[in-house]
């Protein structure tokens, strides 16, 4: 029994109890099952009640399936003849998201549904572990815990789902060993893992958004002359301002010096490419392999590109609000591949993407989807506008070419 | 005859249909409260599986692509007909988790079967149980179906008997609705 089937066979068990044709090796399942928690023992009263059912079957009765039955006979009829109406409705559905214009219109004649794709494919949420200077990890869901760390001289919190840190006055702690340590910038580490996200507040008052399958390092305190702090995967900086203090983000490839300024990184160990977009301020950006140490300057609007392969920068303009709707609970597509889409997905509904045939890479998509959407919904509108459909097998999902080319 | 794509008989689909359609719709009903609504998404569902030749004709498959796809239009209807909003509502999350899935497919198959129970006895007696479980009288069935209090009665006692049988717990343990039988 796969667990989405669980449901069906805990009805069964109650329907076959409740008719009493239980056998006792089935009475110990549903017993084990209502046993689990609290809130089994619940449901079953709940929906057993003799009340609840005669609620229920009045409620049914309202629903009439002869005169449903008969309405669905005549939508047979009329949608075999005409197509006009699924076209009407596929309209209605694409006005919400933004959906390509020379889609074909045939795709809409029969808006055919695959099977949903089972529970385990899920949105990402907020989760992330920190591991502290000492090694120690602590699992952060977004709830809000309170602790102090580092032999009781700094305290953590999450705040609507911000990490945030408050020193604690340098006088309270006053045991030598203690002084000799805070000399040393004490570095925590940020995980976030595949399927999660998580904002944090530096003690500088600088804000980041980690995405899916990121990582951040950072001291947490910044006493040096600059603030350097060290990023994988994307994410997303609002970083206070302090003149005196520039602040630099480095990556494996770049690093990044700033003033105070917001902008968006994307520096994946399996993408192609880091990508830096700007959206206020001014950075500075430099190349640290060892043949090229470039140095571009960024201004609002633009983006930088350093390619992996021959660690070039490229600069472009760009609708920045694309690459930082992330960070919004969007998911901003716009004429971008497939490959690139997938392996974005995959990093937040963290599953596997297979392609049939790597041609299908190159199709492109635009669109502006909530990515907290079921990920059905998500390849839904995909494969509307890309002529693909997708295949679901536990975590992993296939794209294939949708037969018949008509 | 016309045929789907699984080659099952218009026939056959329609017990498929008649058999699931008023517990979708109360279960698209949790998620979307609009009784006109869920029955739309519900004769929708029922299309698109008309239409479907990936889905197998084994009865588990079916089950779970009817309550998942019922599921997936509901949280769409949601979504689609509010702004997308920077934090979604906790009611939000709370009807999009699994658990909220999982608890309201054991629910509406439950009381699925009991229907499903209570309609396979002799039409008549079908209507005349569903009609006391409304709360009506002997005298008010015996005038809704236009036959007389004595044909309730004899009615009665067959379901009585008959479901005896088919729901013995609910006999035993559900005083109430068999006081409404009698």
């Amino acid at each position: 029994m796969t667990l989405p089937d669980i449901p069906y066979k805990i009805a069964g068990l109650i329907y076959k109890q409740m008719r009493n044709e239980i056998s006792d090796a089935e009475n110990t399942t549903l017993n084990e099952w209502l046993n689990s928690s609290d809130k089994q023992t619940e449901l079953y009263n709940k929906i057993t009640n003799d009340e609840a059912i005669a609620k229920k079957l009045k409620l049914y009765k309202k629903f009439n399936e002869n005169t449903a039955w008969n309405k669905f006979e005549k939508q047979l009829e009329i949608k075999a003849k005409s197509t006009s109406r699924s076209m009407f409705r596929i309209i209605s559905y694409a006005a919400a998201v933004i959906i390509p214009l020379f889609i074909a219109s045939y795709l809409f004649l029969f808006e055919k549904e695959k099977p949903a794709i089972d529970d385990i494919i899920v949105p990402g949420t907020h989760m992330a572990v920190l591991t502290l200077s000492d090694g120690k990890e602590i699992n952060l869901d977004g709830s809000e815990t309170k602790q102090t760390i580092d032999n009781e001289q700094v305290y953590i919190y999450n705040q609507e789902r911000i990490l945030k840190y408050e020193l604690k006055d340098e006088e309270n702690s006053s045991a030598p060993e203690n002084n000799a340590k805070s000399v040393e910038p004490r570095f925590n580490t940020l995980t976030i893992p595949r399927g999660g996200e998580y904002s944090i507040e530096l003690t500088d008052g600088t804000k980041i958004w980690l995405n899916a399958e990121s990582k951040l390092v950072y001291p947490i305190e910044f006493t040096g002359n600059n603030r350097q702090i060290y990023i994988e995967g994307e994410a997303y900086l609002e970083v206070a301002h302090n003149s005196v203090k520039p602040f630099i983000v480095n990556t494996s490839l770049v690093n990044i010096t700033v003033l105070g300024t917001s902008f968006n990184i994307r520096s994946y160990e399996n993408d192609p490419e880091i990508v830096t977009t700007l959206v206020e301020g001014k950075v500075k950006l430099t190349g640290i392999s060892t043949n090229n140490h470039e140095q571009i300057v960024l201004s609002p609007g633009k983006q930088a590109r350093m390619i992996k392969t021959t660690k070039t920068l490229e600069i472009s303009e760009v609708e920045t609000n694309d690459y930082t709707a992330w960070k919004d609970g969007l998911l901003v597509f716009n004429n971008e591949n497939l490959g690139s889409i997938m392996k974005r997905l995959e990093r937040w509904y963290n599953f596997n993407s297979i392609f049939e045939s790597e041609e299908l890479r190159e199709l492109h998509f635009s669109g502006t989807l909530n990515k907290y959407d079921h990920i059905d919904t998500i390849l839904d509108m995909i494969s509307i506008s890309c002529y693909i459909q997708f295949k679901s097998e536990g975590r992993n999902i296939t794209v294939i070419k949708k037969p018949n080319n008509k | 005859m016309q045929k789907n794509l699984h080659n099952l008989t218009k026939k056959d689909f329609e017990g498929l249909f008649k058999s699931f359609y008023p517990a979708l719709c109360s279960f698209a009903n949790k998620y979307i409260n609009n009784h006109e609504l869920s029955e739309d998404l519900v004769q929708d569902v029922f299309f698109s599986l008309w239409n479907n030749s990936e889905i197998t004709t084994n009865i588990q498959s079916v089950k779970s692509y009817l309550y998942s796809s019922v599921r997936n239009k509901c949280l769409n209807e949601i979504k689609h007909n509010k702004i997308v909003d920077n934090h979604i509502s906790d009611e939000l999350s709370s009807i999009s988790s699994t658990g909220f899935f999982h608890d309201h497919i054991i629910e509406e198959e439950l009381h699925r079967m009991i229907h499903k129970a209570i309609k396979e006895l002799p039409e008549k007696c079908a209507e005349i149980i569903l009609l006391s479980i409304e709360g009506q009288k002997n005298n008010e069935i015996a005038e809704t179906l236009n036959i007389s209090v004595n044909t309730v009665k004899t009615q009665k006692k067959i379901a009585y008997q008959q479901l005896r049988i088919k729901l013995k717990y609910l006999y035993i343990l559900s005083p109430i609705i068999f006081q409404k039988f009698l």
